[in-house]
Parts: C-alpha cells; sequence; structure tokens
C-alpha cells in the first residue's frame, strides 16, 4: 500500500488531508508530544467534514502518529506534505533531508518551497493551496467524544503539477486539482486576497466584538458588511492588476462570506487570528493587499479597517501580543518600521498613519 | 515582558529623530573629538531616565551621560542598576554616517537579568529578558567565516602596557583573520559578529556600557564571552573560535597582566575596583 507522511498534525494536516489520501497509509508527526500520545493511546481521532447542513464524519487512524521524527522511516513514502505554519518551517527536524518523495507545501506561502529546498538540501519540492477552511478544534459536543476531534469544510487540495509523482501514486489522489504553476499561481491570488485577507480579517473584528468562533462574528450585521466590502476592494483591485479570469474571481469572492458563517466549522477566532505580525507582512494578506488596492486606485476603506482591527489584536495568549500591547509606546510609523520593515515614507505606512485614527474610531463605534 | 516597553519608546525616538534631525552636537567630552554628545543622546538618556522612574523605581541609572566617578559607579553596580550607552557611534550620528545604537543592560546584584540594544538603521531591536530573546527581525542565517574580519574596540588614551598589548593584538588579528575593522561603534560591531560577519569582536579596556547589554545574547547564540572589569572599564572577548580566543586572553595575560573570566547566563558579574 502507498504511504504518505504529514508533517504538522493541525488543522489542515490532521483535519483535511487524511480526507484526501484516503488510499493511503498515513503518517504524521508533530512536534507536541501530548498531542502524538494523546491520538496513539486512543487509536486515532475523528474528523468531521461538513456537507450542507450536516456532519460526516470519519474515524481517522493513521498507522503512526509521533513526535519523534526519528522514528519515521523516511525512504519509504510515496508523497509528503508540510503543514506545521509558516514560521515554524526553518525549525523542521534536520532528518528531513532524508525524503526521496515529493514533498508539498502547504504553507500559504510560497516562498516556503525554496526554504524547504535549502535548508534541507532537497529538490523534489512543490507548492500547495488547499482551499478549505478547517478548525482546529471542534464542537464541546464532539469533544466530549473525542478530545482530538476536528472539524473540516469540504474543501479543494491544489497541487503544483510534477513528473515526479508516480501514475500509481496519481491514481490514489483523485480530488486533488494538478495544476501547472501558472494557473497555481491564479489559484494562489484569489485564496491569499479574496479568502485569506477577509478570513483574518473577519478574526480580528470577532476577537473585538467579543466573539469566540468565527461564525458568530459573521453573524453581526457590521462584521459582515465589512468584510463584503474587504472582498468587494479586492475584487476590483485584482480585477484591475492581474489577467486572471474575471468569472472565477467573482465567483471565488461569492463564495467566501458563505464559508465564514459556516456554523458546524467551530473555527476558533484564536486560531484564524493568530501570529498577526506574520499576517502583516508587507507582501502578505493584508499589507501586500493595500499595496495592490493603493497602486491600482481602489480607497481601501474597508481593508484600512482591518489593518487597524490587526494591529489592535489583543488575545494575550498570541505570540505576537507583546509587540502588538506595545503599540502606542513603538508610535505607528516606527512599528511598521522595526516589525513589518516598512519604510517611514513608502506609501502604505503614510496611507496606515494617515487613516488609522479614523478606522480606528469607525471600529469602536460599529463593531464595539 | 517590560523591558520591550523601554525598546518601545526608544524605537519611536529613533523614529522621530530620523525625521526631525537630532544631530546637533552639545558638547565634547574629556577634549577628545570623537566623544561627543549630541541632542539625541539626551534625548535618548531622558527616555531611559523616565523609564526607570515609571517602570523600575528601585533602580538606579548608569548612563554614559551620568558622570559618575568610578567608585559611584562601582556602588551602583552591587544594587540594581541600568547600565545604558543612549547612543553608542554618537561621533557617526553626528556625521550623518552609518553606524550607530542604543544599549541598556539590567543588572540586579551583579546578574545580568536583563538588556535592550536597538539598531535603528536594520530596524532591529533585541530585548533579552527572563532568559527569553525577542527580535524584532529575524537574525539573517549566520555565514560564520572562520577568517572573517576582527571588531576590534580600544579607547583613545592608552599607557605603556597597553599600547603594547594592542600592537600585539592587531599583530594577532592579521595573522589568524581577514584583518581589524573599527568603525565607531561596539553595539553594531557585536551585531554584526552575530549575524556571522565578524569572527571575533575584541573590545580592550572599552567603557563598561559599551559591550555589557550584549553578554546574555551572545551565550544564548553560542559565542564564548571572556571578559575582566576594572572600575568602569571592561575587557570582552567573544568568538566562536575558541583557540583565537586563547590567544588573545594570553596576550592581555602576558602585556597587563589581565585575568579574564568566563561569562555563563548563569553566572553574576565580577566587576573588580581600580
Amino acid at each position: 500500500m502507498a504511504s504518505a507522511l504529514i508533517v504538522g498534525g493541525g488543522a489542515i494536516g490532521r483535519g483535511f488531508l487524511p480526507w484526501v489520501l484516503q488510499g493511503f497509509e498515513i503518517d504524521i508527526f508533530d512536534s507536541s508530544a501530548a498531542l502524538a500520545d494523546g491520538i496513539t493511546s486512543r487509536g486515532g481521532f475523528t474528523s468531521f467534514m461538513s456537507d450542507g447542513e450536516r456532519l460526516i464524519q470519519n474515524r481517522i487512524k493513521p498507522r503512526k502518529f509521533t513526535s519523534n521524527f526519528q522514528e519515521l522511516l523516511l525512504s519509504q513514502y510515496d508523497i509528503a506534505f508540510i503543514s506545521v505554519g509558516p514560521r515554524n518551517v526553518v525549525n523542521l527536524p534536520r532528518e528531513m533531508g532524508k525524503l526521496r518523495c515529493p514533498i508539498f507545501s502547504l504553507e500559504n506561502d510560497p516562498a516556503t518551497v525554496d526554504l524547504l529546498k535549502n535548508a534541507h538540501g532537497l529538490e523534489a519540492v512543490y507548492f500547495g493551496v488547499p482551499d478549505v477552511i478547517t478548525s482546529s478544534t471542534a464542537s464541546q459536543e464532539n469533544l466530549e467524544r473525542d478530545p482530538f476531534a476536528i472539524h473540516t469544510e469540504n474543501g479543494v487540495l491544489y497541487l503544483q503539477q510534477s513528473l515526479n509523482i508516480s501514475p500509481s501514486v496519481l491514481g490514489l489522489l483523485p480530488e486533488i486539482k494538478w495544476l501547472p504553476l501558472d494557473r497555481l499561481n491564479e489559484e494562489w491570488d484569489a485564496k491569499l486576497y479574496i479568502h485569506n485577507t477577509p478570513h483574518c480579517i473577519a478574526a480580528y473584528l470577532g476577537h473585538m466584538a467579543g466573539c469566540t468562533y468565527l461564525h458568530e462574528a459573521l453573524s453581526k450585521p457590521y462584521i459582515k458588511r465589512v468584510i463584503e466590502g474587504v472582498i468587494a476592494e479586492l475584487l476590483c483591485a485584482l480585477k484591475l492588476t492581474t489577467p486572471h479570469d474575471h468569472r472565477f474571481l467573482e465567483s471565488y469572492g461569492v463564495k467566501e462570506v458563505r464559508r465564514f458563517s459556516n456554523s458546524l466549522l467551530f473555527d476558533p477566532i484564536s486560531r484564524v487570528a493568530r501570529e498577526p505580525l506574520r499576517k502583516l507582512n508587507p507582501s502578505g494578506r493584508l499589507m501586500g493587499a493595500l499595496r495592490i488596492l493603493l497602486s491600482c486606485g481602489v480607497t481601501p476603506t474597508f481593508l484600512m479597517a482591518g489593518i487597524t482591527a490587526a494591529l489592535r489584536y489583543s488575545d494575550l495568549n498570541d505570540k505576537d501580543s507583546a509587540q502588538l500591547r506595545e503599540l502606542d509606546v513603538f508610535g505607528l510609523r516606527s512599528f511598521l518600521n522595526y516589525h513589518l520593515g516598512m519604510e517611514n515614507n513608502s506609501i502604505e505606512t503614510q496611507f496606515v498613519v494617515k487613516h488609522f485614527d479614523d478606522a480606528e474610531r469607525f471600529l469602536r463605534r460599529n463593531i464595539l | 515582558m517590560n523591558l520591550l516597553n523601554l525598546a518601545a519608546r526608544v524605537c519611536n525616538e529613533f523614529s522621530r529623530s530620523g525625521l526631525n534631525e537630532a544631530r546637533t552636537v552639545l558638547k565634547i567630552k574629556d577634549g577628545q573629538v570623537r566623544d561627543v554628545v549630541t541632542e539625541l543622546d539626551e534625548k535618548l538618556h531622558l527616555i531611559t531616565a523616565n523609564f526607570i522612574k515609571e517602570r523600575l523605581p528601585e533602580c538606579k541609572l548608569l548612563s554614559e551621560e551620568s558622570e559618575l566617578t568610578s567608585a559611584e559607579a562601582l556602588n551602583l553596580l552591587a544594587g540594581e542598576c541600568l547600565i545604558v550607552d543612549p547612543l553608542d557611534g554618537s561621533n557617526n550620528y553626528a556625521l550623518g554616517m552609518s553606524n550607530y545604537g542604543y544599549m541598556a543592560a539590567h543588572l540586579r546584584g551583579g546578574f545580568l537579568a536583563g538588556a535592550v540594544i536597538v539598531l535603528p538603521e536594520d530596524n532591529q531591536y533585541i530585548v533579552f529578558e527572563s532568559g527569553q530573546s525577542l527580535f524584532s527581525q529575524p537574525l539573517p542565517e549566520s555565514k560564520q567565516l572562520r577568517n572573517a574580519p576582527v571588531y576590534y574596540a580600544y579607547p583613545p588614551k592608552f599607557n605603556i602596557s597597553e599600547r603594547r598589548t594592542r600592537s600585539a593584538l592587531i599583530d594577532l588579528i592579521d595573522e589568524k583573520s581577514a584583518g581589524l575593522y573599527r568603525y565607531g561603534s561596539a553595539c553594531v560591531g557585536l551585531y554584526r559578529l552575530i549575524r556571522g560577519e565578524h569572527m571575533a569582536f575584541l573590545g580592550h579596556s572599552v567603557r563598561l556600557w559599551d559591550v555589557i547589554a550584549y553578554l546574555p545574547l551572545l551565550v544564548s547564540q553560542g559565542f564564548d564571552v571572556l571578559y575582566c572589569s576594572k572600575g568602569l572599564s571592561f575587557t570582552l572577548l567573544a568568538s566562536k573560535r575558541s583557540d583565537f580566543l586563547e590567544d588573545a586572553a594570553k596576550i592581555l595575560l602576558e602585556f597587563q597582566g589581565m585575568t579574564l573570566h568566563k561569562y555563563s547566563l548563569n553566572d553574576s558579574l565580577r566587576f573588580d575596583s581600580l
């Protein structure tokens, strides 16, 4: 039987990939010994996939779920996936270099492909886009039955086409959409900007409004209005600046608010909002989107509200909370400069500095 | 992280001064034209003093701008104090040149409890507190070239034995590395050591505040650190090449009778009187 390795047993690795890899024996590596030991002792975990108004249940029994990379026979795998979070890619075990199969980085950042290649002397590393919302947890009812249960929607996994994938492995992956790099980039633009940007903004606004799960945030009319506004601004900018098919962009935009509102997902705001400094990176989903809008003359009214909410994100358990708590002491210009490398005289810095107070007043008036 | 608040205040001032220019030289110290005090030195000194007043009320300030005697300073070092160089590389800053930064070390009963380093030209601040380091920008992958140049810092006035030591150290640097670098800021020199652009850093009888903030960071980044403190004078050798450090330490012992101590994170520093 073909075998697959999943590096990172979080939302995508544990919640979504096992549904796609049903023809494989699966090994999952996660640095959390508590997670690995807990799942091993229970003989697996339960993943729930939303299908319309109901949840489909799947008992996942990995061949191995381990926190010890050295337990794995790395030469045996037919395919491997990396889903550890972009910041953690640099900390992967050195033994990664012993993998001989094609490896797909599902890290929301195409740069991680070269990072993995260079750090581990690998060649067969490719990019993938999981177009799916997967929670890192489950409903209270399902958690009581299995503390490692997880909810996901029925998404699509786009992977970069490669001649290194054997026909027998391809045959075991009928649900995967294999795309040439240029088409994958189109999906990536759509996902990064039309999905990831409003998704994280919904989380920041939801946090301000005191919500726990994303669907709770989307049930608030003002938040929904801001998210629809962000999507409209992004669609306009992407149509002006990319060669992507307008119908494809429109159809992508239409489904997003519905996806975020899915009350079966129980997607925690803390998961979607985590590491705001990474999400504010100048080439990423917030500041990168701001640059695109400003470059083509689209006024980023709602996007600016989202950026402001990200800069005011105050979850004490988040890795970036210490820096964000000192935002006012740093001063906005200095904060953007030191944490995001944004030049003082850049058009993005000037726009954010000029409109931050207004955006904050708008949020306080409407969200709080 | 309490010290992150200090870093934030300093970063803010660097950003403001970058816009408003605070390069005016207010005074020259000890008749040394390279030892200047700019408007920015004084602003950063004041910011640090206000931080202490608000956040560390039991702590004393030992700053380059404090104008204390060695005896007064040694007295402070026995208790809780913040040792600060508000603007290391003031002369570079005043001349509109690159290479300057801010350093503060939080000392409690001789134990280095924390540190703040701000390098505005790199958009970098480093806060070390409770055994944890926080960088505003990730460190670039270290090149750690075995024969990279050595940063050698020394003061303008030396006696005969110190001059002989300096001469022997320069010979050692020329023999064992790609050469001597000195660009007017130990703060930047030490940062470049950590980034792997220098093979070693030799701070030869520099002032305490020129280097002390880097000690915990150097050790946590895997460097060997040797030091000797006499009054406000501080000698620091740091490198990952232990053979080079041993040779440099032998020279300091032979020509100046200086015995160096090895620094590790859990140790209290040894401050000797003159």
